[in-house]
C-alpha cells in the first residue's frame, strides 16, 4: 500500500481526488458557520453505536476515574485538583515570563523554536521544514492542535505522505473520519467498520477481531517509522525551567515518532506550559487517572533538545512550533481559566449530554463540555449559539476536571452573553422583561400565573371553566416564544382550571383554618 | 506573509495579560505540597510496592540476586526462543558474555550509529537494558538516552528486558523530579522515558490489547543489591 488515503469505493463516485476526501472528514470538525447543532445531535440519537457503546464506555471510564482517584488521593482528591489548577492558573497569569524562559532554555538545549500566530503560519513553518529535508513521508502522533490547523491535509496537498500513528487516529484517517473524543478518538466507531476500512484500504482479508486488526496496523506502521523523514508530535506539557517537551501516550507511537525519524517537529499550544520540573509529577499523577483511571500513561517522553553529540541515535533536529491560533483571545482575564485544560477528556466522560450526542455534534475540534465553552470563544459565540446550551448544568464536568475549570460557570456566562448581546429574538427579550417584572410582587406573580394558565388552556382548545378541573386536560402541542423549545420535542400538559394556591385556600377554609 | 518573531509573538501575550512588556520579577509558583501530592512515603517498603505496582501494569517481575541474574535471564530468553538481541547497559560486558555463552546472537548496537542503527533494531527479538531509576508509586522504569543507552532498545524491540537494582527504586515521582531539577537545559538528558508497562491500546471498542507499537512484553529483573 503506498497511500492510505487512496480512494475508497464508497466515495469514488462523489469525488475524484484524495484531497477532497480529506475535506469530508475535515467538514465534521469545520462545519459551515454559523453552526446548527440540532441535526447532528438528532442523528446521534438514532445511531446505535453511539447510544450503546459511547454511552457505556464513557460511563465506565468515568466510574474508573472516580474509584481510582478516591482510592489513591482519598480526602485529598479535591485538594490535588486545586493544586494542579493553581499551578496552571499561575503559569497563565505569568505566561509571557514562562514562554520567554522556555524559549531561552530550549534554544540552549539545541531546539529551534518557531512562532505561529495562527493555523496557517504553523503549517507554513512545518511545510518549509519538510521542503528543506525533501521529506516524502511523515509519521505523526496524536495532537489536537494539528487538528485545529488541519496539518495532515496541508502536507498531503504538497505530496508529503502523512500517516497518523495513534491506532484510533490511523483508523479514522483510513476511513476518512474525524475524532470525536479527546482521548479515545474513534469511540463512535465499531469493530466492523474498522474491519471494512482495513479490507478496503489495506487489501487485507476482512476480520473484526480487535487483536488481529491491531496486529495488521502494527505491521504497516512499524515500516512507516523506519522510513519516515520527519516525526511530528503534539505536546502535553512544556517545562519552562528546562526547555523540555513532554508527550504522554499509551501505545508508544508518540515515543517512536519522536525517537526514530531524523527530524522531530512538535506542534504545541502556548497554554501547555508549566513552570518547572518539580511541577510535572502533579500533572503526571492526574492526567491518566482522570482520563482512564490508570495510574500513569505507559510512555511519558520528556525531551530536551535533539540528540547530543555523544549519543548514538535520536533526532538530529528538534523544532518546536509555539502556537497561538486564538489562545491569546482566551487569555483575557474573563476567560483565562479555560486555558488550564490538560485535555484529559474526563469532562466528556462525565457529561450526560456528550454521552448521548457524541463528539461530532459539537461541530468543532474540541467536543464535550470543555469544547462547549472553548469553541465559542475561539470561533465566535454568534457562530456557535447552541453550544452553551449543550449542557444540563449538572456540574459533573466541574467535579471531574483535574485542574478545576468551572465549566458550568462559563456555560452560564456564555448564555448570559447570548441574551445580553442581543443574539436572541426581540419577542423573547420582551417576554423575559415581563416575567422579571411579574416576579417582583406576590400579586403580580399570581396574576401572571393565572394569565399563563388561561393562555395555555385556550391554546389546547379547552374551555377556561371546567367543572372537574383536574380531569380531561389534554395537551398543548405548540407554544410560542421562549417556551417553544419545550414543545418542539414533546407536548405540554394543559394546566388545570384551578391552580394549587386557590385549591389550598379553599381547602383551608373548609377545614375552618386560616 | 510576514512571519511572527519572538517579539511580535510575545506582544500578542502582553495585551491580554494587561502589560506593555514581560514582567521582570521572577514569579513565585505554588509549591508542590507533598502532604497532598506524595503517594508513597520515602521510608515505605519500596521493593514490595514496586514489584506489586509493576506487575499490575502487565510487566513480568522476577526477583533475583546478583548471583542468579545471568542464569535467570538466559533461561527466560531460551523459553521465548530468542535468536538475536542487543545489550544496552552502562557496563554491558558480563551480560553480553553470559548471553552469547547461552548460544544467542548478540548484536552490537553501537556498530551502526544513527538512524541506520535504530533501523536495524526493528529486526531484533529482544533488548536487554539497565535503567536509571525505578518508581515504586507507579511501578515505572526510567530510561534515559546517553552514550551507553540507545533510545530504541526500550522502545523498538518487541521484548524489553529491564534490570532494576533494588537500590535504584525511588518512592514517588516527586523524588525523581526533585532529583533532576537541579540540572540546566544542556545537562538534562535529551530523552527521558518513564515506562510503565508494555505498549497498550483500547482504541477498538475499548478492548485492551498489548503490543500495538512498542514492546509487547516487558520483563523486569529486580536485583537484590542491598
Ligand atoms: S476541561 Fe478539565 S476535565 Fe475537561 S478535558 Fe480539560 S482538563 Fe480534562
Amino acid at each position: 500500500m503506498s497511500n492510505p488515503r487512496k480512494l475508497s469505493q464508497e466515495t469514488e463516485t462523489v469525488s475524484g481526488e484524495s484531497v477532497e476526501l480529506t475535506m469530508a472528514g475535515h467538514d465534521i470538525l469545520f462545519p459551515k458557520l454559523p453552526y446548527d447543532m440540532k441535526q447532528r445531535a438528532k442523528d446521534a440519537t438514532h445511531n446505535d453505536q453511539l447510544q450503546e457503546f459511547v454511552n457505556s464506555a464513557t460511563r465506565m471510564r468515568d466510574q474508573l476515574r472516580i474509584n481510582h482517584c478516591n482510592d489513591v488521593f482519598g480526602d485529598n482528591y479535591d485538594k490535588m485538583r486545586e493544586l494542579a489548577g493553581s499551578i496552571k492558573q499561575h503559569t497563565l497569569d505569568h505566561l509571557d515570563y514562562y514562554i520567554e524562559q522556555f524559549i531561552d532554555n530550549a534554544t540552549a538545549a539545541g531546539t529551534v523554536v518557531h512562532y505561529a500566530a495562527d493555523d496557517k503560519e504553523a503549517n507554513a513553518i512545518c511545510l518549509e521544514i519538510a521542503k528543506l529535508h525533501s521529506a516524502k513521508l511523515v509519521v505523526k502522533s496524536k495532537s489536537m492542535v494539528t487538528e485545529e490547523t488541519n496539518l495532515v491535509h496541508d502536507l498531503e496537498a504538497v505530496g508529503v505522505e502523512t500517516i497518523e500513528t495513534d491506532l484510533g487516529e490511523y483508523i479514522l484517517q483510513l476511513d476518512n473520519d474525524a475524532p470525536s473524543h479527546l482521548v479515545t478518538p474513534m469511540i463512535h466507531k465499531n469493530r466492523a467498520s474498522v474491519g471494512r476500512a482495513f479490507a478496503r484500504e489495506l487489501g487485507v482479508e476482512y476480520t473484526d477481531d480487535p487483536k488481529e486488526l491491531t496486529q495488521i496496523a502494527r505491521r504497516v506502521l512499524r515500516d512507516k517509522y523506519r522510513q519516515a523523514d520527519i516525526g511530528i508530535s503534539g505536546g502535553n506539557f512544556m517545562i519552562a525551567d528546562s526547555g523540555s517537551t513532554v508527550i504522554c501516550t499509551n501505545e508508544g507511537n508518540g515515543r517512536l515518532c519522536t525517537s526514530v525519524p531524523p527530524v522531530h517537529v512538535a506542534f504545541i499550544g502556548i497554554e501547555k506550559m508549566i513552570p518547572s520540573r518539580k511541577h510535572l509529577p502533579v500533572f503526571l499523577k492526574l492526567l491518566s487517572r482522570s482520563a482512564i483511571g490508570s495510574p500513569i500513561t505507559v510512555y511519558n517522553h520528556i525531551m530536551t533538545g535533539p540528540k547530543r553529540s555523544h549519543e548514538a541515535d535520536g533526532p538530529q533536529e528538534q523544532h518546536i512550533i509555539l502556537i497561538d491560533n486564538g489562545r491569546t483571545e482566551v487569555l483575557k482575564p474573563e476567560t483565562r481559566e479555560m486555558l488550564r485544560c490538560i485535555r484529559c477528556g474526563a469532562c466528556l466522560n462525565s457529561c450526560p449530554v456528550y454521552r448521548k450526542v457524541g463528539g461530532h455534534s459539537y461541530g468543532s475540534v474540541y467536543p464535550g463540555p470543555i469544547g462547549a465553552i472553548l469553541t465559542p470563544v475561539f470561533k465566535g459565540l454568534a457562530n456557535y449559539k447552541d453550544l452553551p446550551y449543550a449542557s444540563s448544568l449538572c456540574g459533573a464536568c466541574y467535579e471531574a476536571c483535574p485542574v478545576k475549570i468551572n465549566i458550568p460557570k462559563y456555560l452560564i456566562k456564555l448564555r448570559g452573553d447570548l441574551i445580553g448581546g442581543k443574539h436572541d429574538k426581540f419577542i423573547d427579550r420582551i417576554f423575559f422583561k415581563m416575567w422579571a417584572m411579574s416576579l417582583k410582587k406576590a400579586w403580580t406573580y399570581r396574576m401572571a400565573g393565572k394569565f399563563a394558565g388561561v393562555f395555555l388552556r385556550l391554546r389546547a382548545g379547552k374551555s377556561i371553566k371546567n367543572k372537574d378541573p383536574y380531569l380531561n386536560r389534554g395537551w398543548v402541542k405548540k407554544v410560542p416564544g421562549p417556551a417553544a423549545g419545550w414543545t418542539e420535542k414533546r407536548d405540554l400538559v394543559t394546566p388545570p382550571t384551578k391552580d394549587f394556591r386557590s385549591w389550598w385556600d379553599e381547602h383551608q377554609k373548609q377545614k375552618g383554618g386560616k | 506573509m510576514t512571519r511572527s518573531t519572538r517579539e511580535s509573538f510575545l506582544a500578542r501575550l502582553h495585551k491580554p495579560l494587561g502589560r506593555p512588556s514581560t514582567i521582570i520579577n521572577i514569579p513565585d509558583p505554588p509549591e508542590v505540597d507533598e502532604s497532598i501530592a506524595r503517594l508513597v512515603a520515602k521510608d515505605a517498603d519500596l521493593f514490595a510496592i514496586f514489584c506489586d505496582k509493576a506487575a499490575a501494569t502487565g510487566m513480568t517481575i522476577h526477583q533475583v540476586t546478583e548471583q542468579t541474574l545471568h542464569e535467570s535471564i538466559t533461561a527466560r530468553l531460551r523459553e521465548e526462543n530468542v535468536n538475536t538481541l542487543s545489550v544496552c547497559m552502562a557496563d554491558s560486558q558480563a551480560m553480553t558474555h553470559a548471553v552469547a555463552q547461552a548460544g544467542m546472537q548478540v548484536q552490537d548496537w553501537k556498530a551502526l550509529p544513527g538512524k541506520a542503527g535504530l533501523d536495524r533494531q526493528f529486526e531484533l527479538d529482544a533488548g536487554i537494558t539497565d535503567v536509571h531509576a525505578a518508581i515504586a508509586e507507579t511501578g515505572s522504569l526510567i530510561y534515559q538516552s546517553d552514550a551507553e543507552h540507545s533510545r530504541g532498545m526500550s522502545l523498538i524491540v518487541p521484548w524489553h528486558i529491564a534490570i532494576v537494582k533494588k537500590s535504584q527504586i525511588m518512592a514517588d515521582l516527586i523524588d525523581f523530579w526533585n532529583d533532576r531539577s537541579s540540572l540546566d537545559a544542556q545537562g538534562m538528558p535529551a530523552s527521558i522515558a518513564i515506562i510503565t508497562g508494555p505498549s497498550k491500546t483500547a482504541d477498538i471498542e475499548g478492548v485492551l490489547i498489548t503490543g500495538v507499537h512498542g514492546p509487547a512484553m516487558v520483563d523486569v529483573f529486580v536485583v537484590e543489591d542491598q
